[in-house]
């Protein structure tokens, strides 16, 4: 019997969403199997017929069919040894957690994922020290007009064309943002040369050579934060932004004590969000520098074993274990921020 | 033996507890308003502050262009006094009182203390506002306890203490209710938790939106008693809106009667009752019934008179000032000026008095007058001769003719 069914059906469409997010578009058919099992935590099994009423069924039957068998496929290529020379003409050797355990054992996948999450957290950070302040400059204005409908542009961008843009913009010869650190009498590194090297001395976690994909990627992403906070802070009743108007010392206290606990909940969910979007970012670092050994993520390993190797055993077995840690930090992380009751300062 | 209380006794007695629970209701409030004011030392003493309103005026966007939300007003409030602000809906109180809050824009001038409101910073002056939806004013997701304590973080001051809180909540009978969430207590019940707050505030100026709107009949004259005290006792100006003429008679020492985005009349509630200046004022402060006659001037003072007699003027009268009695009684009073013959065409009781509804010839508008009498029976209906109010085709009050 579930005690808090609200709770847990909010963790539920979260982690639908997340998901959503993370997968990559192969592994989306994962998802009737994740609302079915949400269903079934928060309806129980005999209310779980309920939940299909109404006429899903034939959405429902599509789904499965059109997306589980490819994500039947990838998982199960993980287990097998499978490369270009046998992936169409079949003869797979069966390898068990064969490439799950070179890959584990390996000092530098370990290294690779301890980037893959501080590149994740730097991009969420950035995106939130830029985003929250803007998105709270754009909810202070009366009304909106076409130049905040400007903002969801960077949203819609092909992430390529942003990574190339930003490539461009710091360009080791004709970079602009190289060009104004040079005339603010700086001395800036030669970000390019720097991430696509193809050996290091010292392994660095996150050197400052990703720092363009970290452009890219917040210029990208941060107007989506500074909409999101726009939009939630405008959802606070009109009365209690007056009420505080009348009594504090400041806007800021106004932001700090009355409208950030109110916001503060869908803001870390976001933030949330956007640190799994983070840890998959392909385009903004592939782009600029490749498969270089002191910016790839786990999404350039993978990408490197799919493409460049075309080992999918174990891009298959990368992926998976990637799907198996956001799966566990939603499982373990995802339920308390829904069911956070108190926010900052409330 | 002690007697049984008799029935005619209960309610006496019903609302002589009622009254006692008020009165130490009110002594709680005034001495956490005390206390909070000496812990505060004197920079926060509070003290009423006047409010001048020049030409005010609020035009909302989406509102047609000849009826803005407020026009012209005018207003001097001085410091320390109550003012309750009356009109129905849409007249524009709840807007002016936005105004002086500071919430809304506006044109024209508000003087806060002599201080230009626009340029006014919130800290500069203690003002607590009370919102007709007060429940919006509180963060959710905490208890009231803790929204209590909000005003004095927003000012970056000391929060009111848990002592200090369960007192003023006591008096307001929610006491109990401290440690729920919003969502979790009426809407009453929420109404008064922003009563506390505000008080709590130590406000100079306390602005009250249809604070008692939720509240039930039976806690609102202590609610009423509540406010007055806490006005008392912080010394503030305190402007309260309302649309009940008990608000009025209760709280105010000025009333204020708007219509339409203006201000009708500004006098104490006997002067608005005694000498309404408008139409308007007449029919809707405290006149649940109004009857409209023609009267004929003549030896005697004036006589009813049909519609269309030459000579005759219009007039109105409140229905509780024309009192009908049985045919050859002598007339209630010697001020009182007979108007017609009638017979009683049905009888209500009011709850304090009985009502009739007479009339003369067929087709004669009826009057509603105060009278015993039963139905059927004739009467003899007079008018209280200072009752009798004319009014010109512009609304506004003319004297009585001779």
């Amino acid at each position: 019997m579930i005690r808090r069914p609200r709770t847990i059906g909010l963790a539920a469409g979260v982690a639908v969403l997340a998901l959503y997010v993370v997968l990559p578009s192969g592994q989306r058919s994962l998802l009737p199997i994740a609302i079915a099992l949400g269903a079934l935590a928060v309806f129980g099994w005999r209310g779980f017929p309920r939940t299909f009423r109404g006429g899903i069924w034939p959405v429902a039957f599509v789904i499965l069919l059109l997306g589980v068998v490819p994500a039947l496929f990838s998982i199960v290529v993980s287990f097998f040894d499978v490369s270009s020379a046998n992936l169409m003409n079949g003869g797979w050797r069966f390898i068990g957690l064969e490439r799950f355990a070179r890959v584990t054992a390996s000092p530098d996948e370990r290294a690779i994922l301890l980037r893959t999450l501080l590149f994740g957290a730097a991009c969420v950070l950035a995106q939130f020290a830029i985003g929250v302040p803007w998105g709270v400059a754009i909810a202070r204005k009366p009304r909106l007009n076409w130049v905040d409908g400007l903002l969801v542009l960077p949203i819609v961008m092909p992430p390529i064309i942003t990574a190339l843009g930003w490539r461009a913009a710091f360009d080791d010869s004709f970079g602009i943002v190289r060009k104004l650190l040079l005339a603010l009498g700086l001395d800036p590194p030669t970000w390019l040369a720097l991430g696509s090297r193809a050996s290091a001395g010292v392994e660095v976690l996150l050197p400052q050579a990703m720092i363009p994909s970290i452009a890219a990627e917040t210029w990208q992403w941060a107007p989506f934060v500074a909409l999101f906070t726009a939009l939630s802070l405008r959802q606070i009743p009109a009365n209690l932004r007056g009420w505080a108007g009348t009594a504090a010392r400041s806007r800021w206290r106004t932001f700090r004590v009355v409208e950030l606990p109110l916001i503060a909940p869908s803001l870390v969910l976001i933030a949330f969000l956007r640190l799994l979007d983070s840890l998959k970012s392909f385009e903004s670092i592939w782009v600029p520098f490749g498969n270089g050994v002191l910016t790839a993520t786990e999404s350039i390993r993978i990408a490197t074993h799919a493409l460049e190797i075309r080992d999918y055993s174990t891009a298959a077995a990368l992926s998976t274990i990637m799907l198996a840690f956001i799966a566990f930090t939603l499982a373990v992380v995802g339920p308390s921020l829904v069911a956070r009751r108190r926010p900052l300062g409330g | 033996m002690a007697l049984k209380p008799s029935a005619a006794d209960l309610p006496r007695k019903a609302e002589c507890r009622r009254l006692d629970e008020g009165r130490a209701a009110t002594q709680a409030v005034g001495r956490a308003v005390t206390m909070s004011s000496d812990g505060g030392g004197a920079a926060l003493m509070a003290s009423g502050l006047s409010v001048t309103i020049r030409s005010l005026s609020r035009r909302f966007d989406d509102a047609s262009p000849s009826r803005p939300a407020l026009e012209g007003v005018n207003l001097a409030i001085a410091g320390g006094e109550f003012v309750v602000i009356l009109g129905p809906s849409g007249s524009g109180k709840s807007t002016l009182l936005r105004c002086i809050a500071g919430v809304d824009d506006y044109s024209g001038q508000i003087l806060i203390g002599g201080e230009d409101r626009s340029r006014l910073e919130a800290a500069a002056i203690r003002c607590e506002w009370v919102p007709q939806q007060a429940d919006e004013t509180f963060l959710p997701q905490s208890s009231l306890a803790r929204n209590m304590m909000l005003g004095a973080r927003l000012r970056g001051e000391a929060a009111p203490t848990g002592r200090e809180i369960r007192e003023v909540a006591e008096s307001f009978g929610i006491e109990m209710l401290l440690d729920r969430r919003p969502r979790e207590v009426s809407g009453g019940e929420m109404q008064r938790a922003a009563l506390c707050r505000a008080l709590l505030g130590r406000p100079d100026l306390l602005l009250l939106d249809e604070p008692l709107s939720g509240i039930d009949e039976q806690h609102r004259a202590t609610i009423r008693q509540l406010i007055l005290k806490g006005h008392r006792a912080s010394g503030a100006t305190s402007i309260c809106v309302s649309h009940d003429a008990k608000d009025a008679h209760w709280l105010a020492d000025r009333c204020v009667i708007m219509n339409q985005g203006r201000i009708e009349q500004v006098g104490t509630p006997r002067e608005i009752v005694d000498e309404p200046e408008t139409e308007f004022v007449l029919r809707f402060f405290d006149a649940p019934e109004v009857n409209e006659l023609w009267v004929v001037p003549d030896e005697q003072g004036l006589r009813l008179s049909e519609v269309e007699s030459p000579g005759a003027k219009r007039s109105l009268i409140r229905a509780r000032d024309l009192v009908a009695v049985a045919t050859g009684s002598a007339a209630p009073s010697l001020s009182d000026v007979f108007l017609a013959r009638l017979t009683c065409l049905s009888q209500r009781w009011l709850g304090d008095h009985f009502q009739v509804t007479a009339a003369g010839a067929a087709g004669a508008a009826p009057l509603v007058a105060s009278s015993t009498e039963q139905v059927g029976s004739e009467v003899d209906v007079y008018a209280r001769r200072r009752s009798l109010f004319f009014f010109g085709g512009d609304g506004r009050r003319r004297a009585v003719p001779s």
